[in-house]
């Protein structure tokens, strides 16, 4: 375990089942009124999230880092495999397949990138990956040459200006510019990441009839949540929670202690680790929020997990009981 | 407080962007415009966002090759095509007429006005330039072994057309599909209906669809500026209609938000299009029965225009034989004012703050002695009737100023060098669209400076010159020669 859980190492508390991960502190980035974050710690020593008796070598990911310090998250060849196979299946309820010849522009040195590539390896798909020197020009030029099918892209909010490059990736908004034949004459799947789609790209896909999907990640747990295709209710922005390799929850605070949300009700997201070698994390909240949108068993795509929806960044209340991370 | 000309609510149109020839509206979301004319009639328009623009920038990019490859012949054909085709329906009649306020016949005549464009624009330039083997091109004159073919200008155009003149897009669109030429164009709230219409008929008659693109977005939202920016920094020609001011404000200089400014026009080839103010100069021996239907035509036909006659100086013996007639006819015009959907009404609406504005100067005026109003009174808020004024003051507003109105302002003069000097000054420094000389004397005309893009000689001011614009050589501007040198 990473010696930030030192404190629970001892054995104070069985975890048998999920609903035994509900009785655990919540883990946060940052100190406040009732939590202890790791931020400080790792300014310190960025080690503190390798676990003690992990034997495996792994690699060193770091998160986007805002307020200056990435969470660098260690993840063994193991662990890579396990997501990778995970998002795979993701990719499968998009339809993604052997048949695709799928065009990968996030960045290789990415986790993100590096496991997009994997998974769809795995379902014997034809993987071009994104040159990091190739502008969206060129990426254009790599669709129409090599007949490329389907796509992994990037695109934030347009009104923030130039799209975030999460994960490197080259933003969707910037390939209608440079090709938009190109994609419309090529293209038959999007998969597109920025913590929601955005409404001109689904109005894009719909006008262009073309599939679009997404799933909620992080470099330090993939995958969390997904749509599907052609999907129930689980389209576009609403995602089924997946039940590995990560326990995901929604909870809010209600009378001192931390419930699951209920149907139509918004709370902080958490995820929990629970198929890892390297880092662990226990209740997570990255600071994140997302409403339940449908219950278990609701959708009849033939996923039965519950849908999330509305997935936001937030700051994490103060006074939101935590503890989940106690420095000695 | 509305005037309401009908008690019903009335949903009248709902309009997407034209972007490669389907209508798209990626942003989700639109905007509601009123008429400020008929309160009970609205129509819906998908706003236009970043997405919107970035796919019609990249299809009038990639239209471009296919542009090219047509030969001047076949874009000849397409543009013969879309003139036989063109015409409004019902709802795009009453959108126009309750948009912009004017008479349904003086619409219906600026229609059949874009029909002829796209018959006769080709022609001219075929007969000034010469077509040889689809190409334009020609011998230069006294060279036997020099030649000339012409292409278009390496890049897109974003065109910004304006509310008052349904012709624009369509004259630009002519220019496009002639040179083989591609864009977007951002219409007015007010233009929606023609100027989609004048593009579709293009792409329907064969013109690559994305070559021409119509996009609007609502200006008042100052984040909506940005969208300015991206189509200027795309293009290569940057057709601009709006006051010099008004156009460097909203597609030219952008101050980030670190205080660099950013000039959008620079490597830009610019056409702009600011100025109207179009005046008359009636020389001494001309008579006045032979010009008075022209001045009479030029201010009332469509006195939105920017080449609508809007004041005379009138130096000619005939003076008061001229106020005569005008206002003979000023006054038999009035009794056709009336509802703008109506055929019989030939006086539409006028912009009511305008309305206000004028008729308080009016007044201000009168009781200074500085104006006389031979005809024209208010109906209501919206509609006036004919105004014709006269004034003895050289320096005053009625002969500088272009109010879109159904308005004339006559100021006497002793001498033609007197008239002209005086619509010289008052022109400002900012020459006069066109200025229509009343007077036969060529070489009098000719010895003579006149403050104005555009001269007509006993022709009316609102005559269109489809090679030339306001300083413009548009054949020049939009091409590049090619120079052959031939063994003979």
């Amino acid at each position: 375990m990473p010696e930030i859980y030192r404190e629970y190492s001892r054995g104070k508390i069985k975890v048998n089942a999920f609903s035994d991960i509900q009785k655990l502190p919540i883990l946060v980035k940052d100190t406040a009124k009732h939590s202890v974050g790791f931020r400080e710690k790792i300014a310190k020593d960025p080690f503190v999230l390798l676990p003690t008796d992990l034997k495996r070598a792994a690699t060193i990911y770091k998160s986007g880092g805002t307020r200056g310090v990435a969470t660098p998250t260690f993840i063994t060849a193991w662990d890579e495999e396990i997501e990778s196979m995970a998002l795979a299946k993701c990719f499968q309820y998009m339809k993604l397949s052997h048949d695709n010849v799928f065009l990968n522009t996030y960045n290789p040195t990415h986790k993100g990138g590096a496991e997009i590539t994997k998974a769809m390896l795995s379902l014997g798909a034809k993987v071009v990956p994104r040159r990091t020197t190739d502008s969206a020009k060129e990426v254009v030029e790599t669709i129409k040459n090599y007949k490329v099918t389907a796509i992994a892209a990037v695109q934030g909010p347009i009104t923030e200006g130039d799209a975030t490059k999460k994960g490197s990736g080259i933003d969707f908004l910037s390939l209608v510019e440079e090709g938009q034949d190109v994609l419309e004459d090529n293209l038959e799947t999007l998969f597109i990441t920025g913590y929601t789609l955005i409404p001109e790209i689904i109005a894009w896909a719909k006008t262009n009839d073309k599939k679009l999907a997404t799933v909620l990640g992080s470099s330090e747990a993939i995958p969390q949540a997904t749509s599907t295709i052609p999907g129930d209710i689980c389209k576009y922005n609403n995602l089924h929670i997946l039940n590995g390799p990560h326990y995901v929850e929604v909870v809010k605070q209600e009378s001192g202690e931390l419930v699951p949300v209920k149907r139509g009700e918004t709370g902080i997201l958490l995820y929990t680790t629970i198929a890892r070698e390297g880092t662990i994390y226990i209740r997570y909240a990255p600071g994140d929020s997302a409403k339940l949108v449908a219950n278990e068993g609701e959708c009849d795509c033939g996923i039965k997990t519950p849908i999330i929806s509305e997935i936001k960044r937030i700051d994490i209340p103060e006074d939101t009981i935590a503890a989940g991370c106690v420095i000695g | 407080m509305c005037y309401r000309i009908s008690g019903t609510l009335t949903n009248a149109l709902e309009f997407k962007n034209y972007i490669g020839g389907k209508k798209v509206s990626l942003s989700g979301k639109s905007f509601t415009v009123e008429s400020e004319f008929y309160p009970d009639y609205k129509v819906s328009i998908a706003e236009t966002g970043l997405f919107d623009i970035k796919t019609a920038i990249s299809k009038a990019k990639t239209a471009s090759q296919d542009c090219l490859k047509l030969t001047f012949e076949e874009r000849m054909r397409i543009l013969q095509k879309a003139s036989k085709e063109f015409s409004f329906t019902k709802e795009e009649l009453e959108y126009i007429v309750k948009s912009m306020g004017m008479p349904i016949t003086t619409v219906k005549q600026l229609g059949e006005e874009i029909k002829q464009m796209y018959l006769v624009l080709p022609q001219m330039i075929e007969k000034r330039i010469g077509v040889k083997y689809g190409r334009l091109g020609h011998q230069i004159p006294r060279e036997n072994d020099l030649f000339a073919f012409f292409e278009p200008v390496n890049g897109t155009v974003y065109a910004v057309t304006p509310g008052n003149d349904i012709r624009v897009t369509a004259f630009i669109a002519a220019w496009l599909v002639t040179l083989g030429l591609t864009g977007v164009f951002k219409c007015s709230k007010n233009d929606l209906a023609s100027a989609q219409k004048s593009v579709k008929v293009l792409v329907d008659a064969g013109y690559p669809a994305g070559a021409l693109n119509v996009v609007c977005w609502d200006t008042s939202k100052p984040a909506n500026a940005k969208l300015n920016f991206e189509l200027a920094d795309s293009s290569k020609i940057i057709w601009a209609y709006g006051s010099d001011n008004t156009v460097d404000t909203l597609l030219r200089i952008e101050e980030k938000e670190n205080g660099s400014i950013v000039d959008h026009f620079s490597d830009k080839i610019v056409l702009r299009h600011a100025t109207g103010r179009s005046a008359g100069v009636c020389d001494t021996e001309i008579e006045a029965k032979d010009i008075a239907d022209m001045i009479f035509e030029s201010s009332l036909t469509w006195p939105i225009g920017c080449n609508s006659l809007k004041m005379i100086f009138d130096s000619s013996k005939e003076h008061n034989e001229l106020l005569q007639l005008l206002e003979e006819k000023y006054s038999a015009l009035a009794k056709y004012a009336g509802d703008p959907m109506k055929e019989k009404t030939k006086v539409g609406f006028t912009d009511p703050k305008l309305l206000d504005h004028v008729f308080g100067r009016i007044q201000d005026l009168k009781r200074l002695g500085l104006l006389d109003v031979k005809t024209g009174e208010r109906l209501s808020k919206i509609q006036s009737t004919p105004l014709l004024l006269t004034t003895r003051d050289k320096n005053s507003e009625f002969l500088s100023t272009e109010f879109s109105a159904y308005i004339l302002t006559l100021k006497k003069c002793n001498t033609f060098e007197e008239a002209l000097s005086e619509a010289n000054e008052s022109a400002g420094p900012t020459k006069r669209l066109a200025v229509s000389i009343f007077s036969r004397d060529e070489e009098k005309i000719l010895k003579s400076k006149v403050h104005a893009h555009h001269v007509r000689r006993m022709k009316h001011t609102t005559d269109i010159d489809l090679l030339f614009h306001e300083g413009n050589d548009y054949f020049h501007k939009l091409s590049i020669p090619q120079i052959h040198r031939v063994k003979v």
